[in-house]
This record gives C-alpha cells, structure tokens and sequence, in this order.
C-alpha cells in the first residue's frame, strides 16, 4: 500500500499534485492500494496518522523539499529529522528537491528500505512537462510492476537519457539540460549507499563498509557511554 | 568559445520561448523576460546556466556509440 502526499500552495505544487495524479492513476490501473492526502490534508498530523496505523505503507511525497525535510501543506514539514524514525521499515519515493542529501541518509541510517530522491534541487520548464512527469515517476511506476529497487534507478537513469536526447532533437534544450542536472543527482539509498563528502567517514565507509561506516560515530557514543 | 557566446546562444533559445514558459529551480520560478533579465545582471546565475549547458554537451559528447 502507498501513502500519497501532495500539498498544493503555489504554481509548483500545483505542476507537483498533477503529477501525484498520474501515479494514482497508475495505482487504480495496476490494483494497487493507496491513500490520498491532497491539500490541506497533505499535514504532518495526518502524515504521521497513516504512518502509525499502517505500518506496511510506503509514502510518496510530491511537493518541496529541503535538504532535511519534506514539506507539508501548511509551510510546515511532514517529515523531518525529528520524526523520520517513521521512515524504518518502509520505502519512500520522492517528487521533491533536495530531501535525500540529509533526511535520505538519516532515513537510511534508521532502517528505512528504499529512500529514493534527489541530493540536490529540481530543475525543469514549463515546455516539457510531460517528459519531466515521466521521468518523475518512472521509478516508482516500475517498483509497481515488480523490479527491485536498483533495478528501477537503473531503469529511470536510462530513460531520462532517452527523454534528454528527444528534447534536444526537438529543439528544447534548456529543458534537457534541466533533466540532465536532475538525473544526476537522483539516488536510492537501498540499491546503493548514501555518499559521504566527509574524508574520515568515506574512510570509515572503505574500512568497515557503509553500514558500519556510516554509524561509526553513533556506535562509538553508545560504547563510550557503557 | 567564450561564456559570451554560449551566453548569448541560451538567452536565444529563451527568446525563441512563448509568454507563458518557465523555468523552474525548486521553488523558484521565472519568466522568460525574469531569466534573460538575470542572465544579463547575475553573474551566479549565468554561471550556473552556463556549467548546465555546457555539461549537457560533454554529457552527449561522452556517450559510446549504440553498438
């Protein structure tokens, strides 16, 4: 079952809730469960509500996005580090900027399966919002039909290629240099571990490999502590 | 090629756009005049326009052959 989140408060997030739309629209073809909070019940509380309820739902988040949270509809966030301890266990899909950079790698630290998003902002225009729709949801449309996660960022990386190669064929190419700078910094944290721009943790990393690595200070403060 | 052409060359795609184009950097959103007007007085901006399209090139020029 998916949890979707899309808030509407600006011309962004009104581009970001249609897009919500295409994925639940996919969810009634393929017979897949899920719940809709639009709007004004795109809100933390309510967020939170499914997530305590269903422990088995995975969340799709269409909206802005921060480098440590994700937003709700009312400028307040729905998840941030304070409660994405409700991340354990569940997968995330992100239509959103920026959330995997810190609250990916938090989320992925704390057990959650799959965090897929981008480590940096969203680019795109206005002249190729079907393409850029495509390539938003492409990865979590082939989670929905049955491949692993890395299989589904591999699939996503190679047809946002084809789409960046149509838009320049067809004359766009602000737009496809938009979705190149997208592409890139599109990641899931399951598939492949977060990266570290940190030299002692990408050390801690190679030493002792990225689930050790990535906790080395927290393990250390919980032995020091006993 | 200088900055200046490939300057020139984005704010002539832009021109080309209609009234309605914009171009989105997360919650910032711009109108054809706002981005040609920015090109012209934001060296941070040009600059980031510029590694973007210029990237795009490297990034086809990288590409193997289809076998």
């Amino acid at each position: 079952m998916w949890l979707v989140v899309r808030p509407v408060f600006d011309d962004v997030t009104e581009i970001t809730f249609n897009e919500a739309q295409d994925v639940i629209d996919y969810f009634i073809e393929k017979g897949v469960a899920y719940i809709d909070l639009g709007k004004e019940d795109a809100v933390r509380e309510k967020v939170e509500k499914v997530l305590f309820e269903n422990p088995e739902v995975n969340v799709h988040h269409a909206d802005h996005g921060s480098e440590d949270k994700i937003w709700g509809n009312d400028n307040r966030p729905v998840i941030d580090l304070a409660n994405v301890e409700l991340l354990r266990g569940r997968a995330i899909h992100n239509n959103n900027c920026s959330s995997a950079k810190k609250l990916g790698v938090e989320a992925w630290k704390r057990g959650c399966l799959a965090f897929w998003g981008y480590t940096e902002v969203i680019y795109f225009t206005t002249d190729a919002l079907e393409e850029f729709k495509e390539a938003m949801n492409y990865g979590l449309k082939r989670r929905v039909d049955g491949f692993s996660w890395s299989e589904c960022l591999q699939k996503t990386k190679e047809r946002m290629t084809e789409l960046i190669d149509a838009l320049v064929k067809a004359g766009k190419a602000l737009a496809a240099s938009c979705l190149r700078l997208d592409r890139d910094s599109l990641v899931c944290y399951n598939s492949e571990p977060p990266q570290s721009g940190c030299v002692f943790r990408r050390l801690a990393i190679r030493l002792f490999g990225p689930e050790v690595g990535w906790k080395l200070r927290e393990s250390l403060k919980k032995y020091t502590r006993n | 090629m200088s900055e200046k052409t490939v300057v020139e060359s984005i704010k002539e795609n832009v021109r080309r756009q209609n009234d309605s184009w914009r171009f989105v950097m997360g919650r910032e959103v711009l109108t054809k005049d706002e981005v040609l007007k920015r090109l012209d007085n934001d060296k941070g901006f040009r600059k980031s326009l510029v590694k973007m399209v210029l990237e795009l090139s490297f990034d086809i020029l990288a590409r193997k052959p289809e076998s």
